[in-house]
């Protein structure tokens, strides 16, 4: 009897066990829904920010950015210095082992990550990346197994920053020898989660690396891809997958609501762009009275939801560590319709044939707003109708990318939507002389503004830089080349059980010194 | 002998009787007109159609707002607020008076479109099925190369160059659409090419234009009517996809497709923004079919209720 | 009808070049550069924006590149995305059995649910059922497809839960994974189908029972559900395989939006995308296969005419 119930009670605890094993470790799986999945080559992922997420969980970096302050943390290295203006020296954490149990490293016979591993993965990202800034780097040499030396051009105070240094994944060389194309679709590298299924197109699955010098929480992570935003966010709703990356921001409120939390780090810049070479937007006084004539305030609110952007006064995000300013250009904003008409009138334009419309010389004031989608399009339907009203001829022509771009390019467009570069390049990107028919579409050409944008580059002092910065975009906002409207936050939602979830910025961080994801239902 | 022949032979009527006489002809008419008045439906139908087209007429008259008037402070009012039977949409302006004005549009579209396709189609189908040969050849290849051409590189391509607008979506659509008519038609003509009626015809000296277009397309009408009026719904849709993609009908121009584009971000908060252009589109359609049934039924003197 | 299936054949040949030459030249002629665009959204960097151009030879003359990619194609050699470095092959590949699956099982619901409901509203016209019909057919055509898609979503998928919201199911994972994959797509993409071809049919029907050998057969004392299924259904069947053949021909080009609510990999998507962007060798490809497909199902209904009514001939 006694031995019949001593079995009984030791099934039963087995079972009890490892149901509840099992239902633990079932539990720690987390699942991203995003809007694609296509390449997942380290180096080779072209700004495509679920492929790099993918990647950077397979692969460490020397750094990763901060959660709060965006500044480089320690990942791979464990300490840099920069010896001066154009040297940076690296030490590496020692004991990282590479992924084993794979086609590049079977079991048990992985190596461990040194010095000539990262300066093999800058030559491969050098030669290879599409989308990164590495041109500053001149060489990245090993001086011994644990640190790396790299030389700068000329002085490069944003090194370590995404889209350059900090983006750079290291793998090994045998990675590339032995997979060649599969690199694509089963990269490895020494990161807390080896990459198990990926299917282009479809999803992605992770499992956690038991080697890895983090200790995950999670088990797995799967990547999903739904493309379109209102079916990611029923899967959401259904409990189908516990992250949506870059959800649509209208359906934030209702989220926040029902319990989910938003998750985004950084975003966009948006604002109204002007090609300064093309009439009527060659004449400061036009550009200025169509600024006074938009209340900028009520219309950003009507295009996103209030709790996911913010009024922006400058191009320079709020995310960004220097330049950032508010407080300083908003003596420069203004919303006064007469006064927009009677700048209007200074520059010639007036309703003489009293049609409803001004005009100059016989012709009316009318130009064409060109967008192509999303909430530009929302943005520029409010424009158009304000300016209609006060008598400004301006439509919306919205267009197909590739046709939207080579008008901008080729000078075609005078009014348009800027959308892009909120990261630390942007007012060179957007507004240096030198780089008119590329990237500066303003065709904006200001030797003070050239001059200081090129000090500032060559300057490493964070103060110092960023008061350059400020002295350049108040020129730009006060030569109103642009009317900034609003910063737009990344909008990812989590469901309320995934704890200790960072957004990506740069790299998706699961586990890091400063977090740990898991999940608690 | 003309005469003989110039009588369409539509419903195939083999009771003969009294062919040739004038009078004969023109009662038909009238017995077809009178046909159709009794049928309730076709009626219905007649009478939405109209309901539409005075809207899109006296729209300025009709609509209680400015369909382009914003007002920020309202946005995503539910049907029946005050001032607003329908609602108001993301940028607070008026959805019924955007309906109403937006009925221009669409049925200009839908009806163009649908005109041009069909007209093209048909002919083109006509000529290929009774004639067969090289020209089936080269008309089926034409009706090929169009069908199984991407629509969209079509669409992007036109835009391109021609610049969006309300007139090159139209064009675009009455290009994409002719193959299916070209097709239908070819069909029944094939069919219709062998029966011993299409060869009377031609023993009385009838000659081909005639048969074609007197004796076998009439026959082809039922099918044909039906793909309009679907067809009318596929071009307002059609506009709505090629808004998605930002080629066509420009903010903020009020158009029932361009509606449903800019409600599906609304879906789960404000549904009424997509369910009214839904439901306008609909019964366009609905009023579209209950005609086309309508004349069917009249023209075909074997039914008769 | 050997002769007239090889001819046939050969005479697709030259209408398969002459859709890539226009695609091809359409897209030199309209603006938009895949390098320029992937620069404008930051996908590159204007350092690397010159070394793309060269190595896509994207500076070349147009005959040069679509010498280049016909060349490639005789070699079997479908190229790499502009866009995303990937092996087109490799994603049509993984694709195209998707895209087939859905537009097949897209039209077979659409025929299961078309064909009895256009007969009996022919047999029973002006009756309840053939209004019913009637305005299920409008609602069905009428509503958008994103609509009917997400509004399904939200009723199978989050409200029931007795339905998938995302993906392709896998045969392999049992038949249940495979079909109710299948359901809410095919359901959305065969709805507007089935309305269309029940109309059809209805107006198809109705037609041919006017007709004299119906009569004919009547007279002969014939059943009426003989006649109607061996005389009437046979003629009337034909207009309704033309649309719906010229149907699945779109089809089978893959319903992007429908792929995109339902996270369906076809090839839809990849085109659309490709459009966009510009990715000129995605572009071909893609162009290419749909086209083929398209010239395959064209024969293949050209020849049901035959089958059907023995009285078509094809001189």
């Amino acid at each position: 009897m006694k031995a019949h119930k001593w079995v009984c009670f030791l099934v039963v605890a087995t079972l009890g066990l490892a149901l509840i094993g099992a239902g633990v470790s079932a539990q720690q799986v987390l699942k991203i829904a995003v809007g694609d999945l296509e390449n997942v080559d380290p180096m080779d992922l072209g700004g495509r920010n679920s492929d790099v997420s993918v990647a950077s969980l397979v692969c460490d970096n020397l750094v990763f950015l901060g959660k709060d302050d965006f500044l480089p943390k320690p990942e791979l290295a464990v300490s840099w210095e920069a010896v001066d203006d154009y040297t940076w020296v690296f030490h590496l954490r020692e004991g990282v082992m590479f992924q084993d149990g794979n086609a590049v490293f079977a079991e048990g016979e992985a190596r461990e990550v040194t010095a000539d591993d990262v300066v093999y993965s800058i030559n491969r990202a050098k030669e290879v990346a599409v989308y990164l800034v590495l041109g500053e780097i001149e060489s990245a040499t090993a001086l011994d197994r644990y640190t790396v030396e790299v030389k700068t051009s000329q002085p490069a105070p944003f090194l370590l920053d995404v889209h350059h240094l900090a983006s750079v994944m290291i793998i090994p060389h045998e990675a590339v020898e032995v997979l060649g194309d599969d690199l694509k679709t089963s990269p490895i590298g020494s990161g807390p989660f080896e990459l198990q299924t990926f299917i282009p197109g479809e999803r992605a699955v992770l499992t956690a690396n038991e080697d890895s010098w983090l200790d995950p929480n999670l088990d797995e992570v799967q990547f999903i891809v739904i493309p379109d935003p209102a079916a990611s966010i029923i899967a959401l709703e259904a409990g189908e997958v516990d992250v949506v990356s870059y959800g649509p921001a209208d359906e934030g409120p209702r989220l926040l609501d029902q319990g989910f939390s938003v998750a985004g780090r950084g975003g966009s810049y948006r604002g109204v762009g002007f090609n300064v070479t093309t009439p009527p937007f060659d004449d400061y006084r036009v550009r200025r009275a169509i600024s006074l004539a938009l209340d900028v305030d009520s219309i950003w609110k009507a295009v996103i939801p209030e709790d996911f952007g913010e009024r922006a006064y400058g191009q320079v995000p709020p995310w960004v560590p220097m330049g950032f300013d508010s407080e300083g250009l908003m003596d420069l904003d203004g919303y006064d319709q007469v006064a927009a008409l009677d700048l209007f009138a200074q520059a010639g334009w007036t309703d003489s044939d009293g049609d409803g419309f001004l005009d100059k010389d016989g012709e009316k004031l009318s130009f064409e707003l060109k967008c192509f989608g999303g909430a530009q399009v929302r943005v520029f339907t409010i424009i158009a109708t304000v300016l209609q009203q006060l008598g400004i001829d301006a439509t919306v022509l919205q267009q197909d990318v590739g046709v939207w771009v080579d008008d901008l390019l080729a000078g075609n467009t005078g009014m348009f939507f800027d959308f892009s570069y909120a990261g630390t390049t942007g007012l060179y990107s957007m507004f240096h002389g030198s780089l008119i028919t590329q990237s500066n579409t303003h065709f904006y050409d200001n030797p003070t503004v050239n001059a200081l944008l090129d000090e500032a580059n060559m300057t490493v002092n964070y103060a110092a830089r960023s008061t350059l910065w400020k002295a350049a975009q108040r020129l730009i906002v006060k030569d109103q080349v642009i009317i900034p409207l609003y910063f737009e936050v990344v909008t990812t939602y989590v469901a309320p059980y995934v704890k200790d979830f960072v957004s990506e910025w740069g790299t998706l961080e699961l586990v890091s010194s400063e977090n740990n994801v898991y999940i608690d239902r | 002998m003309t005469k003989r022949c110039g009588r369409s032979l539509f419903g195939r009527r083999s009771r003969g009787g009294g062919s040739s006489e004038p009078g004969r002809r023109i009662s038909l008419r009238r017995r077809a007109i009178r046909a159709f008045v009794r049928n309730r439906m076709a009626v219905l139908g007649t009478t939405m159609l109209l309901a539409f087209v005075v809207c899109a007429i006296f729209a300025d008259y009709i609509a209680p707002h400015d369909p382009l008037e914003m007002d920020l402070m309202k946005p995503f009012q539910g049907p029946g607020s005050p001032g607003h039977l329908l609602g108001t949409d993301n940028f607070g302006r008026d959805i019924l008076s955007r309906l109403i004005f937006g009925s221009r549009i669409s049925l200009t579209v839908g009806l163009v479109v649908v005109s041009i396709a069909a007209v093209l189609g048909s002919t083109l189908g006509l000529l290929s099925g009774y004639y067969g040969g090289a020209i089936d050849i080269l008309v089926m290849r034409l009706v090929e190369i169009f069908a199984a051409f991407p629509f969209l590189i079509l669409a992007v391509a036109v835009m391109a160059v021609l610049g969006p607008s309300i007139y090159n979506v139209m064009l675009v659509l009455g290009l994409v659409n002719w193959p299916i008519y070209a097709r239908l038609v070819r069909s029944q003509v094939l069919t219709l090419r062998e029966t011993p009626f299409v060869e009377a015809a031609k023993a009385t000296g009838c000659s081909n234009r005639r048969i074609m277009f007197l004796h076998i397309l009439p026959n082809c009408t039922s099918s044909l009517t039906v793909t309009m009026a679907m067809s009318i719904a596929g071009a307002i849709l059609s506009t709505a996809a090629l808004g998605f993609l930002g080629l066509g009908v420009q903010p903020p121009t009020p158009e029932w497709g361009m509606m449903l584009n800019e409600g599906k971000d609304f879906l789960r908060r404000a549904p009424h923004m997509i369910t009214y252009p839904g439901v306008a589109i609909m019964l366009i359609v609905l009023s579209l079919n209950f005609i086309g049934d309508g004349l069917r039924d009249a023209l075909d003197p074997h039914i008769r209720s | 009808m050997l002769t007239y299936l090889v001819r046939r054949i050969l005479i697709s040949i030259p209408v398969l070049l002459g859709i890539t030459f226009i695609t091809f030249a359409l897209l030199h002629l309209t603006p938009g550069d895949p390098v320029r665009i992937m620069l404008a959204t930051e996908q590159v960097t204007p350092e690397v924006a010159e070394r793309l151009t060269e190595f896509y030879s994207l500076d070349k003359p147009w005959y040069v590149q679509y010498g280049r990619y016909l060349g490639n194609l005789m070699r079997g050699d479908l190229g790499v995305s502009i866009t995303s470095r990937t092996d087109i092959a490799a994603s049509i590949a993984n694709r195209l059995p998707n895209t087939i699956l859905l537009a097949f099982s897209s039209m077979l619901l659409a025929l299961l649910i078309a064909l009895p409901v256009g007969v009996i509203s022919a047999t029973h016209r002006n009756s309840i059922a053939d209004y019913a019909s009637l305005t299920a057919s409008m609602i069905g055509v009428s509503m958008p497809s994103f609509w009917l898609g997400l509004l399904l979503l939200l009723q199978f998928g989050l409200a029931w839960k007795v339905l998938p919201i995302w993906g392709v199911g896998r045969l392999s994972n049992g038949l249940w994974d495979f079909i109710s994959h299948l359901i809410l797509p095919s359901l959305t993409m065969g709805t507007g189908l089935a309305a269309l071809l029940a109309r059809l049919t209805r107006a198809s029907v109705l037609e041919v029972l006017t007709q004299d050998y119906i009569r004919t057969a009547r007279a002969k004392g014939l059943k009426e559900r003989i006649v109607l299924y061996r005389h009437a259904l046979r003629n009337a069947i034909i207009p309704v395989i033309t649309a719906a053949g010229l149907q699945l021909g779109y089809l089978l080009g893959g319903a992007v939006i429908v792929e995109s609510i339902f996270s369906w990999p076809g090839l839809g998507r990849l085109t659309i995308q490709a459009i966009q962007k510009r990715d000129l060798p995605v572009i071909q490809i893609s162009t290419l296969v749909f086209a083929i497909a398209f010239v395959i199902v064209t024969l293949l209904v050209d020849v049901l005419y035959t089958v059907i009514d023995p009285r078509i001939r094809y001189d």
